[in-house]
């Protein structure tokens, strides 16, 4: 296994697989408080991880390259800014998430299994991103999509869990083979799959070829990863699923797994949009149109908390989107800017509806219900869930001084300079954010501001210090990262040059 | 690109193809995984043929196999869910598995 | 440079005053109270003090995202300056006076924390607000102050009514602010700047970009400042404790709009049809609510009608380019309607209504109330020596000389509708018969000094306005038009011109007529049917936007449906999206 390179790059991978192996194990050595020991060596696995990416990430912004490659070049991993931001915001999420469910999954069977398949989840976005050609992405895309499939279904003696679960995995499972028959259709054409190599491939084919190739093969790609990425109309799994799923996972899913399922087709389909052989930005811009509508407008109707987030995260991913086709180009050249913007919503987003899910979760562990009218006022009994239940749904909303309103004020600011059809798409953001506020406000309205208690409150049980104080850190990043957004510059701004440097 | 590579191509797309109308049109949950292995099974002969096409059978194996072995997991896990469903509704038709809507 | 520091100082010591808050409150609950008065206090003196440090030129430029160049900066002339002063002092009074108007409110349950925190919040973000350069700045400070403007609307919280209404004003003006919004990256795509001082000395020329951020800030303003079409929040915003009303929706809130209009003037004025647009609506504005004033039962509602309309007079001062009358009136009308505001609520707190039909006779038992009132009054009428007066003539001349004749007109038709409805709302309240059977009396001491205080500036306020406007002649560029007037001048100008003949004797004829068919007058507004139902009902406004947003639900309710929650379909969905991807892409590529 010749290894040219240096092999730190692969460290944060291997640290969360062993760490998988250790928290599962460890459960079976120490035979009390699976929950204890689990979560805390899964934990410091991720604790390990992010201090490793931290300790590369000057090295990796001033543009030095550190790579790696197994068997001669045959699989390449390479630690670029966008990889850095991509496993700093999956571990710092992961670490979170494994101290909050010490307590959340105290009460579940198998508990060292959820942990390792969390780990095993992070291992596999963090290797989406290091992933130099398209199918070792798929490789580690999959990892993390059939960990989240067990993850979503958990908590299998309940029904909802396993019917949200086999329908994700049913759809999960048909959109990757929708994006390997693209993938081989790349293959097919330009005989290679390396990232930095496509390009020069397909040029060596006739040109009716290439642009077969990029319409079918990039389609494919779309359609294969959009699936992941909930783009509206892939998107019928999420509302099901994160809603089923424990509420640390709930977290993840919307917070990372699905902007990873972004970031796996803005790789995919970058050799392709170089080519100017169509637009792939309008058509990202389109569909992000479309799924900023139905995710803002079917949350208005939503009665269950977590499926209103839900929602809402569709309609999120439609705005991350738009910032990305603006730096893709719509008939025209991009602006880096659109891909500042997108990337500081996934930061942003991944803190803000995280943090609304745990605290969902918080009011699940507390009173043991997900409907608004049986929650009615738990956020005045417990003011540790209704103050940061509060800053998220507002950050959400696109309120200063917190991040959603700085992403989105990026993402406009670049669709003014777009040319062409920018500040069409732009007001239909603007459109979008107005309709958000017409169910977030109403909700923060029946979980704080409500006269009667719903029917669960009296019986509340109080919430566990590791949760409180996961979800106030939560808050404090989406206030700090609104506040002061260079903080979050350090790792946005480099990986949205690199995306710019790529695609121009 | 020569008559071989065509007919293979042609097949893989059939094969796939087929797949698809599977996962539509099947009720069953167990045959709408097998449709999902069927259009699996085309992607797997598109590689083949690439790599003969490009001459990079090398390649191409590795892929294939990494493929299935990837398929074995999600089938794995994809039938371990239908258990389940199997367990809370004695039956795993898609009907019963769609009462999560609106 | 020590200017800076002591505006800076202004924004972040109530905003310190509200994180502090809950230790006060910890210690004991009530001692919130006086913790609040003396920030609110330190926060009047800051801005006081502003007033001496007026400059010309920005200050304090911070670079706030160096990635991108956004970067943020204090603007203290005269326009942003007097504002403040306003939102310091008037914020000061309000909480001296809220020491002894909310002291019920722990029993009821309701958090005294809630109420002074996000008071001082609001004081800071406000100041903060009309300090600021940066227009993303201002765009923060302007959503703060919606945030609390929605969070003390619905303070009474057991009161569904106040919570519907906190949450109809959050959405109404969230949607005048997307024109802000639109606003900020149109001017960083036109001028490639977010300093509005630095905007206007650029003096862009018409185009494209300009004309959508002109008519977005417009947009912004409507929304704020309450006026058609988006004015129905005001009226349910009566809701809060009366002290928020004064405060927030007479005196500082709502002035934010209008004063973004004022400020971006030089900007705008070159879009051809902008400044015309500007006082169509204000003026149009100015007649419709005052209107709905004359049917107006609540006392509050009736006060907030007053308001809109007297913003609308404001918006056709700032669309005229009227730079000194428009601050002057906006300063005197701050003054009078907060006073008229607390004198409501002295008078809500003893009759436990606020339907002008259960009170009346009132002026025998409360004395100091009905002589504050009464001067509140009068200005808003516009009777000389009144700060009123002189400020309204003001704009009403400006707006004559900038050629809007059509727009005088109106507005001095409204001039005779406002002594209408506020001679309707005094004599309801503090004349006739007593219609309720509690004791009433004139309120304890923290509650009257405000309502002297403000008395004596309602009648003395505009003898400053030689200081007023030198001040803001001498801190703004050219292109705001502002220039020198003194006293004489005002006396001269407003006397002599045609239009005060007009004004004050249409007053005097109206009055004959109000006294004369008082009766029939009364009895005709206060009926249930034709046209006194269409101004009760506020022309059915309030109707349209409930029909718009049950239509909205509905239209999230059909597109749910599309979540069958069936497999095959969603598989189905899925191969549909591919299909139209595939098109979209080969379209593209056939050049589309």
């Amino acid at each position: 296994m010749a290894l040219v390179g240096s092999i730190t790059v692969l460290y944060p991978i291997l640290i969360l697989l062993l760490g998988a192996l250790l928290s599962y194990a460890l459960a079976h050595v120490v035979k009390r408080s699976a929950n204890y020991v689990s979560g805390t060596a899964a934990a410091v696995a991720s604790v390990c991880a992010i201090y490793v990416l931290l300790s590369l990430l000057q090295r990796v912004t001033n543009g030095e390259v550190l790579s790696v490659s197994l068997f001669s070049g045959g699989i390449q991993f390479a630690l670029n800014p966008l990889a850095l931001f991509l496993s700093l915001v999956g571990t710092s999420l992961t670490f979170i998430v494994c101290i909050y469910s010490i307590r959340y999954m105290e009460d579940a069977t198998g508990v060292e299994k959820f942990y390792a398949l969390l780990l095993l989840m992070a291992a596999g976005i963090v290797g989406i991103g290091l992933a130099q050609d398209i199918f070792d992405m798929y490789v580690f895309f999959e990892l993390m999509t059939v960990a989240s499939f067990a993850l979503v279904a958990f908590e299998k003696q309940r029904w909802e869990p396993v019917e949200a679960g086999t329908k994700y995995g049913v759809m999960s499972a048909v959109g990757s083979v929708i994006a390997l028959f693209g993938i081989s259709t790349i293959f097919l054409y330009a005989g290679t799959l390396q990232f930095d190599r496509i390009g020069t491939g397909l040029s060596a084919i006739a040109p009716e070829a290439i642009t077969t190739t990029i319409i079918v093969g990039g389609g494919l790609m779309i359609v294969g990863f959009g699936v992941k990425t909930a783009m509206v109309p892939f998107h019928t799994w999420l509302p099901d699923a994160h809603s089923a799923a424990p509420s640390g996972i709930s977290a993840m899913l919307s917070g990372i797994v699905i902007q990873a399922g972004l970031v796996a087709l803005i790789k995919a389909i970058q050799p392709l949009a170089v080519l100017e052989v169509t637009s792939f930005g309008l058509t990202l811009a389109l569909f992000a149109s479309v799924s900023m509508f139905v995710g803002n407008l079917i949350a208005l109707k939503q009665r269950d908390l977590k499926r209103m987030l839900a929602y809402s995260s569709i309609a999120q991913m439609g705005y991350i989107l738009l910032g990305f086709a603006f730096g893709i180009g719509i008939g025209g050249k991009g602006v880096a800017l659109g891909f500042i913007g997108g990337l500081y919503l996934i930061l942003g987003h991944a803190f803000m509806k995280g943090g609304a899910f745990l605290c969902a979760g918080a009011i699940i562990y507390a009173i043991g219900t997900r409907d608004f009218e049986e929650m009615k006022g738990v956020g005045r009994l417990l003011p540790s869930i209704g103050v940061p239940y509060t800053v998220f749904a507002l950050a959400l909303s696109g309120l200063p001084p917190m991040v959603g309103f700085v992403s989105e004020l990026f993402i406009c600011t670049a669709g003014v300079d777009v040319t062409g059809w920018g500040l069409v798409f732009v007001v239909i953001l603007l459109i979008n954010v107005v309709i958000s506020v017409g169910y977030y406000v109403p909700s923060i309205n029946t979980i704080v501001f409500s006269k009667e208690m719903g029917t669960k409150v009296h019986d509340a049980r109080s919430v566990p210090p590791l949760m409180v104080g996961t979800i106030v850190l939560m808050t404090a990043i989406t206030l700090v990262l609104g506040i002061y957004p260079q903080i979050g510059m350090v790792i946005a701004k480099p990986a949205a040059d690199y995306l710019f440097r790529l695609f121009s | 690109m020569t008559d071989i590579v065509t007919t293979h191509i042609t097949v893989a797309l059939v094969l796939f193809l087929l797949g698809l109308y599977c996962v539509l049109s099947k009720r069953n949950l167990i045959k709408i995984v097998i449709g999902i292995e069927v259009m699996n099974k085309g992607v797997i002969l598109n590689f083949i043929t690439a790599g003969y096409y490009q001459n990079n059978l090398g390649i191409a194996q590795a892929i294939v196999v990494t493929v299935i072995l990837i398929d074995a997991v999600v089938v794995a896990v994809l039938f371990a869910l239908i258990v389940n469903v199997f367990r809370h509704n004695k039956r795993i038709f898609a009907e019963d598995a769609a009462r999560l809507k609106g | 440079m020590f200017a800076g520091e002591i505006g800076v100082g202004a924004i972040l010591c109530p905003i310190a005053g509200a994180i502090l808050a809950p230790l006060a409150y910890a210690v004991r609950r009530k001692m919130v109270a006086w913790f609040a008065v003396f920030f609110a206090l330190m926060t009047c003196t800051l801005s006081l003090l502003l007033l001496t440090n007026i400059q010309s030129g920005v200050l304090l430029t911070y670079n706030w995202i160096p990635s991108i160049g956004f970067s943020i900066a204090l603007n203290l002339d005269a326009l942003g300056v007097y504002v403040a002063a306003v939102a310091g002092s008037i914020g000061f009074l309000v909480m001296l006076y809220s020491v002894r108007y909310m002291e019920h409110a722990e029993i009821e349950g309701y958090s005294l924390l809630r109420y002074y925190g996000l008071t001082l919040l609001f004081v800071g973000s406000m100041i903060g607000l009309v300090l600021s350069d940066s227009i993303i700045l201002v765009y923060i400070f302007w959503e703060l102050v919606g945030f609390c403007s929605y969070a003390l609307i619905s303070y009474y919280y057991k009161d569904p009514k106040a919570l519907r209404a906190g949450t109809k004003a959050f959405v109404v003006t969230r949607i005048g602010d997307v024109g802000l919004f639109i606003a900020i990256v149109a001017l960083w795509g036109s001028t490639h700047s977010t300093s509005l001082a630095a905007i206007v000395n650029l003096a862009p020329a018409d185009s494209t970009l300009l004309t959508i951020a002109g008519f977005g800030v417009l947009l912004a303003a409507i929304g704020k400042s309450a006026q058609f079409p988006l004015h129905v929040w005001l009226p349910d915003a009566m809701e809060a404790p009366t002290t928020i009303s004064a405060l927030i929706h007479a005196a500082t809130m709502v002035n934010a709009g209008v004063y973004l209009v004022a400020r971006t003037y030089p900007i705008f004025s070159v879009v051809p049809s902008w400044p015309m647009a500007v006082v169509i609506i204000g003026t149009f504005t100015a007649l419709f609510a005052a209107t709905m004033a004359l049917a107006e039962p609540d006392l509050k509602r009736a006060l907030a009608l007053s308001t809109i309309s007297q913003l609308g007079i404001m918006l056709s001062a700032a669309g005229a380019g009227a730079i000194v009358a428009f601050e002057f009136h906006l300063v005197s009308h701050a003054i009078f309607k907060g006073l008229l505001f607390l004198c409501a609520g002295v008078v809500i707190r003893s009759v436990h209504t606020r339907n002008m039909y259960e009170m009346g006779g009132l002026a025998n038992h409360m004395k100091i109330t009905n002589v504050t009132f009464i001067i509140g009054t009068l200005a808003l009428v516009g009777i000389p020596i009144f700060n009123g007066f002189w400020s309204k003539e003001l704009v009403l001349d400006s707006i004559n000389g900038a050629g809007y004749l059509g727009a005088t007109g109106v507005l001095i038709i409204t001039s005779f509708l406002t002594a209408v409805y506020s001679w309707r709302m005094y004599y309801l309240v503090f004349l006739g018969k007593k219609r309720t059977p509690l004791e009433v009396r004139d309120p304890p001491y923290e509650m009257r000094t405000p309502l002297i205080i403000l008395s004596i500036a309602t009648l003395v306020s505009w003898i400053f306005i030689s200081q007023f406007s030198s001040g803001l002649a001498y801190s703004l560029p050219s292109s705001y038009g502002a220039e020198l007037l003194t006293v004489r001048e005002t006396i001269e100008i407003v006397l002599l011109s045609p239009l005060v003949v007009v004004s004050i004797g249409s007053l005097c004829i109206i009055a004959w007529l109000a006294f004369v068919f008082k009766d029939r007058m009364m009895q005709f507004l206060k009926e249930d049917r034709g046209l006194a139902k269409a101004l009760k009902h506020g022309y059915w406004f309030d109707d349209l936007y409930r029909v718009a947003s049950r239509g909205l639900f509905f239209v999230g309710r059909e597109v749910s449906y599309t979540q069958t929650g069936d497999v095959n379909y969603n598989l189905a969905g899925i191969v549909l999206g591919g299909i139209v991807i595939l098109l979209i892409l080969i379209l593209g590529n056939m050049g589309w």
